[in-house]
């Protein structure tokens, strides 16, 4: 093959540079760069005008804080944790919100502030916020799981067609077809009694992992559908073929050029899975396959709340709540980042 | 460096057949689209090919063979007396190096969330051209050389105009310094104001820069301001190969003598016939037995129908492939 590194290439100056607006100081040594607004920053000047998609974001930031920094602090004032007994705040009934029981020590006197979450002694208020952790915990990274495996399949599928599309198609048709619930059900009940034990060197709670693992199985092949659609329809743009011609590899079209036009989808159907995932987590444990029992978790307490719904009602709220919210702020957020992250929408 | 007198690129009997395929597990095939058909075609080192037809005739399949975006159904294809049509991937990318493509529409082929020193960067990069520090360097010249300013690096495509985008796809192009650019069409999107700038661009990098053009469009009055030598393409045969001028005053196929006529003339005082075609283009899926043209052909005759004319010389480096040549000289 003949070389042509060598040849001079860059001869002369700026033949017909008739139509550059900006005229007038054209050195090549020392350019200052015209800086451009970019993607990201049009889009976070959309979103930072819609107030809805706002306050889900810092509902998001302030329930996490809560949850990861609150737990800790609330426990050392307290002087108890979530998993605490107290044998005389046990009685016939969870104790009322708001009541001063005398601590286990027997000194006077702790403040329950939402009361127990049942004759045990356990503190609702501390199981909330623990409760919290570990939903937050089991839906981001179900997601995270979950959605890079969709993400991964949806782009290979797309992009190469052929075979491989046809057997991930397959799969993600299979996948579908199986009834959910019942499937993580049995999951649970199977393998995840043994994956329970796993905590990751007791940085989650007990059944955190399990649970990662049976939601994002089943969450994977939304992402892997959407993603594969958008590949579809990007891998015929001329340039996708423009870096084909100057020599890319396929492992580098797909990151360089295709993925960022993937970010805001996946972006956008991350933020509302996480909320389906955390009502997925709450049902999961409220029917005893989730969080094992004796973990505080929101669909743990709801389960145990259960007993006492004629008498002390509130019991199911205050978790209620927690749902309700988390996934509130999610869904907010989610919608008001498709908007932003449309580039039709005006700025 | 090679023989300047043998072609820098030379195609025999390049075939392009897409599939048409139906069903849904199994997918067999039920149909061909008969893009590109036995073409040959020689391109000289530094001189400047027109390709010219109507839309739907194989130009664009074709330079996209040439440059193995689409792997050939048969034929074979040397670049520099090497036989690239049956590479690999891996085996072209040194290839990528020599030819190049500028793309039709200059606001599809620039990347919308790449900035322009990362897309015109790009070719470098993935070749290992330059230390990092040189890539922006020459990023710079390249966009002085195509006359952009070099401080427009950092901005996004979205940012230019369609000229200034399309002289950013030259500049990517040019940034491996090939030595065949294949131009696929590359002023059909702009404006006429913004076409003659272009154009004029790529003769002056051809001239400093002793490069080899092929040249498609639709355009007749483009290619010929352009072009050493021109081939008309018809349903994915070449029917005429001349010398530009030639081409111009004395057409001897049929189509290239309609083709001809409609190109408009800047004088209202000039009269002219005026050569409409009937039909539109028969469907490359069922070609038309024979002569490909003659459904549409005023001059076809029995023998049109049934055989195939073969593409011949009637004058100097004049071809033709026409039972009924028109303007002969004897």
């Amino acid at each position: 093959m003949a070389t042509s590194s060598e040849r001079p290439i860059l001869s002369g100056a700026a033949p017909g540079a008739a139509d550059v607006g900006v005229g007038g100081g054209i050195s090549a040594g020392e350019p200052t760069a015209v800086k451009a607004r970019g993607f990201w920053e049009q889009a976070w000047r959309r979103f930072r005008r819609d107030r809805v998609a706002l306050v889900g974001g810092v509902a998001i930031i302030v329930m996490i804080l809560v949850a990861f920094v609150g737990t800790p602090i609330a426990n050392h004032l307290l002087g108890r944790t979530a998993y605490s007994l107290n044998t005389n705040a046990q009685g016939f009934e969870p104790a009322l919100p708001w009541s001063h029981t005398p601590t286990a020590a027997g000194t006077c006197c702790t403040l329950y502030v939402l009361g127990t979450s049942d004759t045990a002694g356990h503190d609702e208020l501390l199981g909330m916020m623990a409760g919290a952790q570990i939903s937050f915990e089991v839906a981001i990274l179900a997601t995270i799981v979950g959605v890079a495996m969709g993400v991964l399949l949806g782009m290979i599928a797309g992009y190469y067609g052929g075979v491989v599309d046809m057997l991930v198609s397959r799969a993600t048709e299979l996948v579908m077809a199986l009834p959910l619930l019942l499937f993580a059900i049995a999951f649970s009940f199977t393998v995840g009694q043994r994956l329970n034990t796993y905590t990751i060197f007791g940085l989650f709670a007990p059944g955190v992992v399990t649970l990662v693992i049976v939601i994002s199985v089943f969450s994977w092949f939304y992402p892997a559908r959407i993603i594969r659609a958008q590949v579809l329809s990007l891998r015929e743009k001329e340039f996708v073929e423009a870096a084909r011609m100057v020599g890319a590899s396929n492992g580098r079209i797909l990151r360089s050029h295709l993925l960022p036009h993937l970010t805001g989808t996946i972006i956008v159907y991350s933020t509302l899975l996480v909320a389906t995932n955390i009502l997925f987590e709450a049902g999961l444990s409220y029917l005893g396959v989730g969080i094992p029992q004796g973990e505080p978790s929101w669909g743990n307490l709801i389960n145990s709340a259960v007993n006492y719904y004629t008498t002390i009602p509130w019991l199911m709220v205050w978790p209620g709540l927690g749902i309700l919210f988390a996934t509130l702020a999610f869904n907010l957020l989610g919608d008001g980042l498709r908007d932003a992250l449309d580039p039709r929408g005006t700025l | 460096m090679s023989d300047p007198a043998a072609p820098l690129m030379r195609a025999r009997g390049v075939r392009k057949y897409f599939p048409i395929k139906r069903g849904v597990v199994f997918q067999r095939e039920v149909a061909r689209v008969h893009a590109v058909d036995d073409v040959d075609l020689d391109l000289m080192p530094g001189e400047t090919v027109g390709l010219v037809g109507e839309s739907g005739c194989g130009k664009s399949t074709f330079g996209r063979c040439l440059i193995r975006l689409h792997d050939l159904t048969d034929g074979t294809i040397e670049f520099d007396g090497q036989d690239i049509s049956t590479l690999d991937r891996k085996q072209m990318r040194p290839l990528r190096r020599e030819i190049q493509m500028v793309f039709q529409d200059p606001y599809a082929s620039l990347n919308p969330r790449k900035r322009v020193g990362t897309i015109i960067g790009d070719p470098l990069r993935i070749h290992g051209v330059g230390a990092r520090g040189d890539v922006n360097k020459r990023v710079q010249e390249l966009l002085e050389l195509v006359g952009l300013s070099p401080e427009h690096y950092n901005r996004y495509p979205h940012e230019f105009s369609g000229g200034q985008r399309q002289r950013i796809g030259v500049a990517r192009a040019l940034a491996l310094s090939p030595r065949l650019i294949i131009a696929d069409e590359p002023v059909s999107a702009l404006d006429v104001s913004i076409q003659a700038q272009v154009v004029n661009l790529l003769s002056d990098l051809q001239d400093d820069l002793g490069l080899t053009y092929l040249f498609i469009a639709h355009d007749l009055s483009v290619v010929r301001h352009v072009s050493d030598r021109i081939a008309v393409m018809y349903l994915g045969k070449i029917v005429e190969l001349a010398p530009a001028e030639e081409l111009y005053d004395r057409p001897i196929h049929p189509y290239s003598e309609a083709l001809l006529s409609a190109v408009p003339v800047p004088d209202p005082d000039v009269e002219r016939e005026r050569i409409v075609l009937q039909g539109d283009v028969p469907s490359p899926i069922t070609p038309p037995s024979g002569c490909r043209f003659h459904p549409r052909c005023r001059y076809a005759t029995d023998i049109c129908t049934t055989t195939e004319p073969p593409l011949v010389k009637h004058a100097e480096q004049h071809l033709a492939a026409c039972h009924h040549p028109l303007n002969l000289r004897s």
